[in-house]
């Protein structure tokens, strides 16, 4: 029983803790989870790296993985309990959300006219727009050149990516095509690539 | 993108009930790959184009508002829409829809870990959505940074954030705190200007 509670505060903890989201997200996760001796180091990076294999929010899916793996270690051979554990570690990382936006909500509502609250947002929108430029850049140079951005300058992108992401970007700026097909249509490209290494 | 498919007055929710919550974001979840950033192009698509249950630019604003309050940024996103439109039960239905898939989909993975991590074909499959995610956030970027450049402050703002968080000079977090502090101090300026300008004008 003790593990559920265990399980339940790390990640309501970490939910609390990641304000701002994206990339700082993943420092505050590694050492929750280390400190606790629920994952090694090398765990950590593989989960990141299974976090990009998978839909959804990396806390979430963080919570998620290691709460199942947490509890059926100390519950052995028991998939139903281990599945309960997944379950605390993801509401828990969703509680503190829960919360806090249940509690400002209705505040805000009220308050959108307050010209104190229109002028946070007239510079809080273009912040945003700015926000996401710098993720996008950073995305399109990681899935173009990998993680060694020194090697921009030194090495072709990997053309294949390239003709995605450009395409993907010409769909998304230019046309109406939902973003689920032009998603799910990438992933289908990467694969065709890999089966047409069979035929020639 | 950016088209609206409904004409919507800002501040006028069309009717969403819980069921419709859920599904909507079920289907944004289960294609969140990239993390808080790629839920917006998803959220224009299905919540503004879609639903029409609000405008691109107060998902915007939902997005802004979802980095200052602490918790998971997708999540808070989810649940302030939820909250908007149905209340405490609505930010539930929200969050139960995007964690969804995304749950199951981890724990076949955490149940058949060795098998599925190796898997060449899923490999493959991923090696093309990564470039697609990133166009997909390109093209999003190109559309709002048209929007904001439209007025002066939009364009300043941002460029030099944009600019200022690439040189590794500023963090995302600390970005929003002082854009948060500045608009604060920019109403009180404003304020007090307002109050000492009357003053005045009793003293006459």
């Amino acid at each position: 029983m003790n593990i559920f509670f265990k399980v339940a505060y790390a990640f309501f903890k970490t939910g609390l803790l990641t304000v701002g989201g994206g990339l700082a997200m993943i420092p505050i996760i590694q050492h929750e989870m280390v400190s606790r001796g629920w994952l090694d180091n090398q765990q950590f990076l593989d989960i990141l790296g299974i976090a990009q294999m998978t839909p959804g929010p990396m806390s979430v899916n963080t919570a998620t993985f290691v709460g199942y793996r947490v509890v059926g270690e100390t519950y052995h051979g028991s998939i139903v309990i281990a599945f309960l554990g997944a379950l605390v570690g993801t509401l828990a990382v969703c509680a503190p959300s829960l919360i806090c936006i249940n509690l400002l909500g209705g505040f805000w509502s009220r308050n959108r006219s307050h010209p104190c609250m229109t002028r946070v947002f007239d510079i809080l929108r273009p912040l945003v727009t700015g926000l996401v430029i710098t993720a996008a850049v950073l995305l399109v140079l990681n899935s173009l050149w990998g993680d060694s951005f020194r090697e921009v300058v030194q090495r072709l992108p990997d053309l294949r990516a390239a003709g995605i992401a450009a395409l993907a970007f010409a769909l998304t700026a230019f046309t109406r095509v939902s973003p689920v097909y032009i998603l799910l249509g990438g992933a289908a490209v990467g694969w065709g690539f890999y089966l047409a290494t069979f035929l020639f | 993108m950016g088209h609206y498919r409904k004409e919507l007055k800002q501040g006028e929710p069309s009717a969403a009930t819980l069921n419709q919550l859920f599904l909507s974001f079920t289907k944004v979840g289960a294609v969140l790959f990239g993390g808080g950033y790629a839920m917006l192009p998803l959220l224009e698509n299905e919540v503004v184009n879609r639903r029409g249950w609000c405008t691109m630019e107060e998902m915007t604003d939902y997005y802004a508002m979802a980095q200052l309050v602490p918790g998971v940024v997708a999540i808070n996103t989810a649940m302030l829409i939820g909250h908007r439109l149905r209340g405490f039960w609505g930010t539930v239905a929200a969050t139960l829809g995007v964690v969804a898939v995304p749950f199951f989909v981890i724990l076949a993975y955490a149940v058949a870990f060795d098998q599925l991590a190796g898997n060449r074909s899923v490999a493959a499959a991923m090696g093309g959505l990564r470039p697609a995610v990133a166009g997909l956030m390109l093209g999003v970027a190109y559309t709002m940074f048209d929007r904001s450049r439209k007025t002066r402050l939009g364009l300043i703002v941002s460029v030099l954030v944009a600019g200022l968080i690439l040189c590794g000079c500023v963090s995302a977090v600390q970005a929003i705190l002082a854009g948060v502090t500045a608009g604060v101090l920019w109403y009180a300026v404003f304020a007090v200007r307002n109050h000492a300008v009357s003053g005045i004008r009793k003293d006459e």
